[in-house]
């Protein structure tokens, strides 16, 4: 089954949009850069203002067990939990899985595969809310950036080291994109402070 | 020239008047910026204000940073205004056929809010006809909020901050807004009061 792939912004989004359920999302981030994922999703969340506790695992699924249910909670730290400690997670259905509010679980793919694996009742309950985090979404890319370049340079009839020749002269183009196009070609510093 | 010299100082003390109060509550990083506004305009969305559904927002809506400062604009928009403002480019659309696109740029040092440097919002009521108001009231074609930086001409003029209804020729100061107000105007206002 393919992963959704989701940005920390519209994973944030979707997460604060189920407020109010129990429902449990996991999101699968590169092993190595876990830790950023964890922290952009942070970001993510406290930027539209929504409330919620963080859980640090470390080598234990006990606090994830004594999470607040009425509470949105973001869980990390799985990647230090023992094969004995994915099989406990496992018995967490019967008694603490069922939340008044949602749960984001953050973690590799290493990890995913530990909870197929040792806590497949869990794993069940996470059902298909499971999300494979973009990076950069929603970020300009370089063809976009190029293209916008383009583009200005054809509208206003002069090329991109012409325009820099313009502004470091202090002659400003007459036009509200000026500032875009300096910030563009990651030139913010000629405008002035 | 001695005629005009008063008045520009006066559109010249104006405009430090407006520019004297910056919008507030400003978050200190672009990413936090980027992620409110994606999040009014999927709430927007959610609660059936615009159409087209959130896919769009996601898709359509871009952040550029560089060293300090950044751009929030339509990634595929063509560069400049949409001056031909024909809706074949990114856009926005309300209920009521009433369509919208921006630009922005700021300057984020991390540690204090957000400075925005400049923007222009723009919503387009040529397609809207508002038959709860009478006859003789028209509809602007355009709303536009422009903000410019502060060595661009119209600031040397008193006009860094106006908005523009319904023609380039015809502009007038405007408070400093913030883009999250500025989208609250578009997405619920500058429409009869109580049709939401």
């Amino acid at each position: 089954m393919e992963i959704p792939l989701f940005g920390a912004g519209e994973l944030a989004s979707r997460f604060r949009s189920e407020a109010a359920t129990g429902t449990w999302i996991c999101l699968i981030g590169p092993e190595v850069r876990i830790e950023v994922v964890s922290s952009e999703m942070v970001h993510a969340l406290e930027a539209i203002h929504f409330s919620f506790r963080i859980i640090q695992l470390d080598r234990s699924v006990k606090p994830l067990i004594d999470a607040p249910t009425d509470l949105p909670i973001v869980a990390t730290g799985f990647g230090t939990l023992s094969d004995e400690e994915w099989q406990h997670l496992d018995q967490l259905r019967s008694s603490r899985i069922i939340r008044d509010e949602p749960a984001l679980l953050i973690m590799s793919p290493t990890s995913r595969h530990r909870l197929t694996r040792l806590a497949p009742n869990m794993a069940s309950f996470v059902g298909g809310q499971f999300f494979e985090f973009q990076e950069d979404s929603g970020r300009l890319s370089e063809d976009e950036r190029s293209n916008r370049l383009a583009e200005l340079q054809r509208q206003f009839d002069m090329t991109n080291d012409q325009f820099l020749a313009m502004v470091e002269t202090r002659a400003i183009l007459d036009e509200p994109a000026y500032a875009e196009w300096l910030v563009l070609l990651n030139r913010g510093d000629l405008l002035k402070r | 020239m001695t005629d005009v010299e008063p008045t520009i100082q006066r559109a010249l003390e104006l405009q430090e008047r407006i520019c004297s109060v910056p919008p507030r509550n400003l978050p200190t990083s672009p990413q936090a910026l980027f992620a409110q506004l994606r999040q009014l305009l999927v709430d927007a969305c959610d609660d059936g204000l615009l159409i087209g559904g959130t896919r769009q927002v996601w898709d359509t809506i871009r952040l550029h940073t560089s060293r300090n400062e950044f751009v929030i604009n339509f990634g595929k928009q063509a560069a400049t205004r949409n001056q031909g403002r024909t809706k074949s480019n990114p856009h926005f659309e309300r209920r009521d056929g009433a369509w919208f696109d921006f630009a922005l740029t700021a300057r984020a040092s991390h540690k204090q809010p957000i400075e925005i440097i400049s923007y222009s919002f723009e919503l387009r009521l040529d397609t809207v006809t508002w038959t709860s108001r009478p006859s003789e009231e028209r509809v602007p074609a355009y709303v536009r909020f422009d903000l410019n930086p502060d060595d661009h001409p119209n600031a040397i003029h008193g006009h860094r901050c106006h908005v523009h209804i319904g023609s380039e020729a015809f502009s007038m100061p405007s408070p400093w807004l913030s883009p999250l107000e500025i989208l609250d105007l578009f997405i619920g206002g500058f429409m009869p009061v109580g049709r939401g």
